[in-house]
């Protein structure tokens, strides 16, 4: 009953668009508006569908309806009854239909939003854009990523249940989510940009709209990258959270785009250059996320994140291919029309900056996909099977980095146009004794190293630049000045420092060590001390969870190693103590065996761990206030580029 | 009011054109690139095949133990003829294709090869209770080591089971095969 | 009494000076040759488990990941260099496991190609700023042209949509 419910739903969906798209284009070759405002309409029947098909799914996999095969391969009757809403994104085919739903909820979004403008022909175009992308992953959900197919279940028959590793950490129910509200968010600025560019109307009017949509799918994206990195450092047992896995910077390249369009839109807007380059920037961004998507999903690269390889790699490539090249040639096509009347002045102003900014992402997303993908280059060309991996990628992004936090620093106190050293020198005053005595607290505090110390000056350079902006607006503005996308933006700076410096220290002064304890016993690692008490056994439904207590200085930890009953799979559930200036995190790698239950417990010591889930909080937070409309409406006839001098 | 002359206006748009070119260029090779992969997966190693077997040694899971110098050793006192071949098997109770070679591995215990063959079983990542269990299952008698065999795992530079070395009397390994074998390729490689 | 500018630049030359002592000092201090220890851990980072998905043995709890980084530390302290560890390795399982890839060869590209890529958008930068400033110090407004914009700004029709 579910899975008939489902996949009619599906087909109600796929068809709903399959019509708007021919209702849509017609509409806008005669110029019909009555027939534009009726195509968009059937937004709303596709996210009918959606939500008909994600609660048929969701009822499935609550009942345990063994007749639908995704709950027979992924389901069980021992699943805890939360991670049983989140098996539905634990593999392939549920994914995808999370994808549609979000993508559906956005599409209606669009349509209420624009509801006044359906007859526009521009609004039309990104409404055929988004029908046209809803399409091909309703397309999927029919054929090769089905969610509701059929089994046989024969009598008795019990499924074995999601990865253990998904099974086992509440953050699996917000990560996967939150990842595909950014990544599906980035359709809607692509769609207004692809309608831009087909109507030729490039003037301020679509960015402007858009701004908002970019800004929160970048906000959803950044929580979701944010969470993921959480989720991994709390269930894998060595203390790790970023691994520069193949998947993990597949969803950072469009992080990175994003980020560079956020800033050099601002260029467009004030100054009406850069067009080409942020189209392109918004093409790239949601090009990526496909990409990312294949490279998930198509197991072309190996990766920890490789649960389910399928066919499905080769229709998303070529999904990839087509948005790109589509892209591209409509840019070739209306390179005429981009030309813009603006100049940009002097290297030394805030466009230069924002210029220099760019560069640093571009160089950025170059260095981490080509890392990424180089194995695949060299084993086309000779054969020769080489990796590349973290030794790589921290070297590489290290120095760009370090760039991205001076031009932190440096670009807020720039003025349009043209700056002088004068005036750079009184504003960055401040902010530079900040940066140094930034640096000398870390070498009091003990911290050693050229590269961490350059990294803790140039973060506190930056936070000061941040907070002094911040500080100018409260006292020009009150309340005010700390919201709008200037002081938001430098909020969002705040909590970038702040995870850039959870993140240098962490790396830099990793401490750990293996300890083989008996009860009673006490080990040191440095200057912390731990004890290991007792262990014990606790039965739940799907695993056996071999617990140990053991006291981290003062504090009581349970670290514990997870048997997964179905599958044998054995997954450590690690404890950590976590502080403002450290984490210490236990986990237990051998459980307790034998009369003197002794134990083979890893110890792993982290500075500053908690500044990267609080600076990535932050982040949020200035997000949401940037989102918040500014007093200083711009009016059209302010000046968009620098004034040339009058013959009087 | 001034207008950008007409010949700047044409280069620029050409130029736009030609970076818009080689990029398209560019993103068809790399799609042309990644459609041509297979899925990635670690490339076993044959890195052994020619060299000198790897000592080893440990306890089976009945408690019988096997060292593989000592039988190198043993095979200098005695005459070609008699000189033992040794296949170790690398292999674990839970691997599928194990389940399938099983079959011909116990044929070459029981039936033999052309010359005297000793076959002895590593497991990866397994337990003694598992292999027991397995053996009494589908039979076999030779000795499987367990316990921790990583150092051995490594030292043959075997990756995932199952694995199959096929060492010489004199101790040179003459043939590494991963996945399942068949009694007529294990056949195929011992000769006196 | 200094001027604001002198006591600025004063100020600007202390924190050169605080920095610089600063940085090198913590650059420097008890900077001996790497603890066995961190050279351990290192090479862990760099050394990826045979049996697991790219991850180095540092990041897997696989037991073959667990022996490799002990036989690292035997190793470390039986005197091997970093070099001579990682070409255990590579000799028993190829060049794959090796996560820091090679300067030389085609593998060598990954390294420079970054640097020849940014190298080429700097210049292309240098180019159009180069571009941009030339015509924009040519042209040069007429009074008409005040004038027009003076008329356009002073009978606006009120916001457009």
């Amino acid at each position: 009953m579910n899975q008939f419910v489902g996949a009619v739903a599906i087909v109600l969906s796929l068809s709903a668009a399959l019509i708007a798209i021919p209702m849509l284009a017609v509409g806008i070759h005669q110029g019909r508006p009555q027939l534009l405002r009726s195509g968009a309409r059937y937004a709303w029947v596709i996210l009918a569908g959606m939500i008909v098909a994600t609660a048929a799914m969701q009822r499935a996999l609550i009942t345990r309806d063994f007749d639908v095969l995704f709950v027979a391969e992924h389901g069980s009757s021992k699943t805890p009854p939360l991670f049983n809403v989140a098996t539905m994104w634990s593999a392939l085919e549920g994914s995808i239909l999370l994808w549609g739903l979000i993508l559906a909820g956005y599409l209606m979004i669009v349509v209420r939003k624009f509801r006044h403008r359906l007859d526009d022909p521009l609004v039309a175009w990104a409404m055929i854009v988004m029908f046209v992308v809803t399409a091909f992953f309703l397309a999927l959900m029919m054929g090769p990523a089905n969610p509701f197919k059929s089994f046989d279940a024969p009598v008795g028959f019990d499924g074995p249940g999601p990865n253990p590793l998904l099974q086992n950490h509440v953050l699996v129910a917000f990560h996967p989510p939150m990842l595909y509200l950014g990544y599906v968010g980035f359709t809607v600025p692509f769609a207004f940009a692809t309608a831009a560019l087909v109507t030729g109307r490039l003037g301020e009017g679509w960015l402007l709209e858009t701004r908002r949509w970019t800004l929160f799918a970048w906000g959803f994206l950044t929580a979701g990258i944010v969470l993921g990195a959480w989720w991994a450092y709390d269930v894998l047992g060595w203390g790790g959270y970023w691994g520069w896995d193949p998947v993990e910077n597949a969803s950072f390249l469009p992080w990175l785009t994003g980020t560079a369009y956020l800033h050099s839109v601002l260029v467009q807007e004030r100054r009406g250059m850069l067009r080409v380059w942020n189209l392109s920037l918004v093409c790239a961004t949601f090009s990526l996320t496909i990409l990312g998507t294949f490279i998930t999903r198509s197991g072309v690269l190996a990766s920890v994140h490789n649960f389910s390889e399928s066919g499905i790699g080769v229709w998303l490539l070529m999904f990839f291919a087509a948005t790109v090249l589509v892209t591209v040639g409509l840019i070739f096509w209306r390179g005429d029309r981009l030309r813009s009347p603006g100049t940009i002045d002097s290297p030394l102003s805030r466009e230069g900056a924002f210029l220099a900014n760019n560069l640093a992402f571009a160089a950025m997303a170059f260095i981490i996909l080509l890392g990424t993908v180089f194995p695949l280059i060299v084993e086309a060309f000779n054969g020769d099977r080489i990796s590349v991996g973290v030794p790589y990628f921290e070297r590489m992004t290290m120095p760009v980095g370090m760039t991205m936090l001076f031009l932190m620093a440096v670009a807020p106190v720039l003025p349009w146009r043209k700056a002088g050293t004068e005036l750079l020198k009184h504003r960055l005053e401040w902010p530079a004794w900040t940066g140094v005595a930034a640096l000398v607290l870390s070498v009091v505090v003990g911290a050693r190293g050229f590269a961490p110390l350059l990294g803790f000056t140039m973060a506190g350079f930056a936070s000061g630049s941040a907070l002094r902006q911040l500080v100018l607006a409260t006292r020009r503005q009150g309340w005010r000045g700390l919201v709008g996308r200037a002081n938001g933006g430098m909020i969002v700076h705040i909590g970038v420092i702040m995870l850039a410096v959870g993140f240098v220290a962490s790396s830099a002064y990793l401490r750990q060590g293996e300890f083989e304890m008996t009860p009673g016993e006490t080990v040191a690692l440095g200057d912390t001390e731990i004890a290991y008490e007792s262990s014990r056994v606790i039965t739940h439904s799907n695993r056996i969870e071999e617990e140990a207590t053991v006291v981290v200085d003062g504090q009581v930890l349970t670290p514990a190693l997870e048997r997964f009953t179905e599958s044998g799979q054995l997954v450590p559930a690690p404890a950590t103590r976590s502080t403002w200036t450290e984490d210490i995190q236990v986990a237990v790698l051998v459980s307790a065996e034998g009369i003197d239950q002794t134990i083979v417990l890893r110890a792993t010591r982290q500075p500053m761990i908690f500044w990267l889930w609080s600076g990535g909080l932050v982040m949020l937070v200035g997000t949401a206030l940037s989102a918040f409309p500014g007093k200083r409406q711009r009016k059209p006839t302010d000046p968009a580029s620098a004034p040339i001098p009058v013959d009087a | 009011m001034t207008e950008p002359a007409p010949d700047s206006g044409r280069k620029a748009m050409s130029s736009l054109q030609v970076v818009a070119a080689a990029v398209a260029v560019v993103v068809v090779a790399f799609i042309v690139l990644l459609a041509t992969r297979d899925v990635q997966v670690n490339q076993p190693s044959l890195a052994l095949v020619g060299q000198n077997v790897p000592q080893f040694s440990g306890t089976s899971y009945d408690g019988k133990t096997f060292d593989m110098n000592s039988v190198l050793l043993a095979n200098r006192e005695l005459t070609q003829a008699d000189q033992t071949w040794t296949v170790i098997n690398f292999f674990a109770s839970w691997c599928g294709p194990c389940r399938l070679e099983h079959g011909d591995l116990t044929r070459l215990d029981t039936e033999g090869a052309a010359c005297p063959t000793r076959l002895v079983g590593v497991t990866i990542t397994d337990s003694a209770e598992n292999v027991e269990a397995f053996f009494e299952d589908l039979g076999g008698e030779w000795p499987v080591l367990v316990g921790d065999t990583s150092g051995t795992v490594i030292d043959f530079s075997v990756l995932a089971p199952p694995e199959t070395i096929v060492v010489a009397p004199s101790g040179l390994v003459v043939a590494k095969f991963i996945g399942a074998v068949t009694y007529e390729r294990l056949v195929e490689v011992i000769s006196c | 009494m200094l001027s604001a500018s002198k006591s600025r630049t004063m100020s600007w030359v202390l924190m050169a000076l605080v920095f610089v002592a600063a940085l090198g000092y913590g650059a420097t201090a008890d900077r001996g040759p790497r603890s066995d220890q961190e050279r351990a851990a290192a090479l862990s980072s760099s050394i990826a488990c045979p049996q697991c998905t790219g991850q180095p043995v540092s990041e897997s709890n696989a037991p073959i990941a667990e022996t490799i980084r002990t036989q690292i530390k035997q190793q470390v302290d039986a005197g091997l260099t970093d070099q001579q560890i990682v070409q255990v390795y590579v000799d028993r399982y190829g060049e794959w496991v090796d996560l820091n890839p090679s300067r030389s060869g085609l593998t060598g590209v990954v390294w420079i190609a970054p640097f020849l890529v940014i190298g080429v958008a700097i210049g292309a930068l240098a180019l159009a700023f180069s571009r941009w400033r030339g015509p924009a110090e040519t042209q040069r407004a007429t009074a008409a042209d005040a004038a027009l914009v003076q008329s356009a700004q002073e009978d606006r029709p009120g916001e457009p949509s």
